[in-house]
């Protein structure tokens, strides 16, 4: 059974996805989401930084609770933890488990690469900076107005059995 | 004046140098660069044109140019600019900048996703040692035995976290790691009159960075892995004529040997269906019209066009904490 922490960072995925899009302001930002953890408590043990990989260990390194693994996030979640990370499948396991999930991610600089996916600025807090998370945080601002984890998958979609099924039936569309 | 040693450790910060400047228009040539490179290449043009974009657009390209003009300003600052970490892109540039490449440097392709060696495995696995990929061919050659004596309907690429979902999927095949045939006689795909349209391409383009570097870059990374990637989907075509497969679903739609299985269901009229394996961040927008169904997790997912739209439930996200 691995160890439940109140606090855990998920370190960004990707890097120059755009010109401006630089591995300097991702590490700041990593450090700058430490600092306002180590303001919300004093014991390091509280936080864990879990990284997808060793590259990505390389890039952000921390002297803190590391832990490397894919998939394994909600290992780490306990009722009461707070995750922070970019906004992707995780945020929605985090969500559906009511575990707490503030995005961070700054799609200001990443909307230059017309194959960057920034719907979800639409339905969800994603803070572009320090000052925008912790205002998250604080506020417990996840979702925008009108919105809930209710929107992040479709209750009635089709299981891909399902949906093989209804293509090799050749059903009428859905389009 | 002095000398500035690029080590593993301030490699990663090279772009500093870059902060808070207006790069907008680099990304703007990016994409053009992109978009058009595929263009005139021949009869399977359209069939070839989803492939690489992501790998260009999302890092070759941008490391090249960032890289660059990260460098060209460290060497405004410094006598020598000497590299003991270096990557593909960074190599090409230190030769074009003439600075000192150490012979014992660090390489740091893979944590810069600048080579995929999975797209020019023979068994298309990465990171595995030549004792698993034996296992896995012995495995993978009595699998597709017992597949083809059941018949076979559906083949798939599993990208991950969709495992439970395929399994289920009655007549179906995995063919992650289908060997590559490099025999298969299907498609002239006159590889070399391909590369020469891509080189003129942009040869033709007007670029604010040395043109040759783009070149060289194209050369040790693209037309590296075009190839492979090209005899795969032949291969592909072979088995889904061979198999009277029905569709074939893909869920990646950003990785080359993911899209190489879409391009065989172009090639061969067999429906394809891409799938998301979690939130979608990036987008293959050069597969508009090209697949026939895509399942969708929500209203945030970007939608190919002339595409139809299934809402589609996976089954990682009903796992408890």
């Amino acid at each position: 059974m691995k160890k439940k922490y109140k606090y855990i960072i998920l370190p960004p995925e990707n890097f120059h996805t755009t010109m401006s899009d630089l591995i300097i302001d991702n590490v700041i930002m990593i450090y700058r989401i430490i600092d306002i953890l180590n303001n919300f408590t004093n014991c390091k043990s509280e936080y864990l930084i879990k990284y997808r990989s060793y590259e990505q260990l390389a890039m952000y390194p921390s002297k803190n609770n590391v832990e490397v693994g894919y998939g394994e996030l909600l290992d780490y979640c306990q009722k009461d933890s707070i995750v922070i990370g970019y906004p992707g499948s995780a945020m929605i396991e985090c969500l559906k488990n009511n575990v707490r999930f503030f995005s961070f991610n700054d799609f200001e600089k990443k909307s230059k690469n017309p194959n960057i996916n920034t719907l979800l600025t639409k339905a969800i807090y994603i803070a572009k900076n320090e000052e925008e998370l912790l205002d998250n945080i604080l506020n417990n601002k996840i979702f925008k107005p009108g919105y809930s984890v209710k929107d992040l998958l479709y209750s009635d979609g089709m299981s891909l059995c399902e949906m093989v099924s209804y293509i090799l039936n050749n059903q009428k569309s859905i389009k | 004046m002095d000398i500035f040693t690029v080590d593993r450790e301030n490699f990663y910060q090279l772009d500093s140098i870059l902060a808070g400047e207006d790069l907008a228009s680099y990304d703007i040539e990016i994409e053009n660069i992109v978009n058009g490179i595929w263009n005139g290449v021949g009869e399977h043009e359209s069939v070839i044109s989803p492939l690489f974009v992501t790998f260009l657009s999302g890092h070759l390209l941008r490391s090249l140019y960032i890289n660059y003009l990260s460098l060209t300003k460290l060497i405004n600052k410094h006598k020598t600019v000497k590299l003991d970490a270096s990557t593909l892109v960074v190599d090409i540039i230190a030769k074009h900048l003439q600075l000192e490449l150490s012979p014992k440097r660090k390489n740091l392709d893979v944590e810069f996703n600048l080579i995929v060696p999975h797209y020019s495995l023979r068994w298309g696995g990465a990171n595995t040692s030549t004792l698993k990929n034996i296992v896995r061919s012995v495995r993978y050659y009595f699998s597709e035995k017992i597949a083809k004596y059941k018949g076979i309907d559906v083949i798939f690429m599993n990208a991950g976290k969709l495992k439970d979902d395929f399994y289920k999927i009655p007549n179906s095949f995995d063919c992650r790691y289908m060997p590559i045939n490099f025999s298969s006689k299907r498609i002239n795909w006159r590889i070399d009159d391909i590369k020469d349209v891509v080189i003129d391409n942009i040869n033709n383009i007007d670029t604010s960075i040395p043109r040759e570097m783009i070149v060289e870059l194209i050369e040790e990374s693209v037309f590296k892995y075009l190839p492979d990637i090209l005899n795969r989907i032949s291969t592909l075509v072979d088995f889904i004529e061979k198999n009277k497969v029905k569709l074939v679903i893909s869920s990646g739609a950003t990785d080359d040997v993911f899209i190489s299985l879409l391009a065989a269901a172009k090639i061969t009229g067999v429906r394809s269906l891409v799938v998301p394996h979690g939130v979608v961040s990036m987008h293959n927008k050069k597969l508009n019209n090209y697949c026939d169904y895509q399942g969708v997790l929500n209203n945030f997912e970007l939608k190919y066009k002339g595409v139809e739209k299934i809402p589609f439930r996976m089954s990682w996200f009903e796992k408890k904490v």
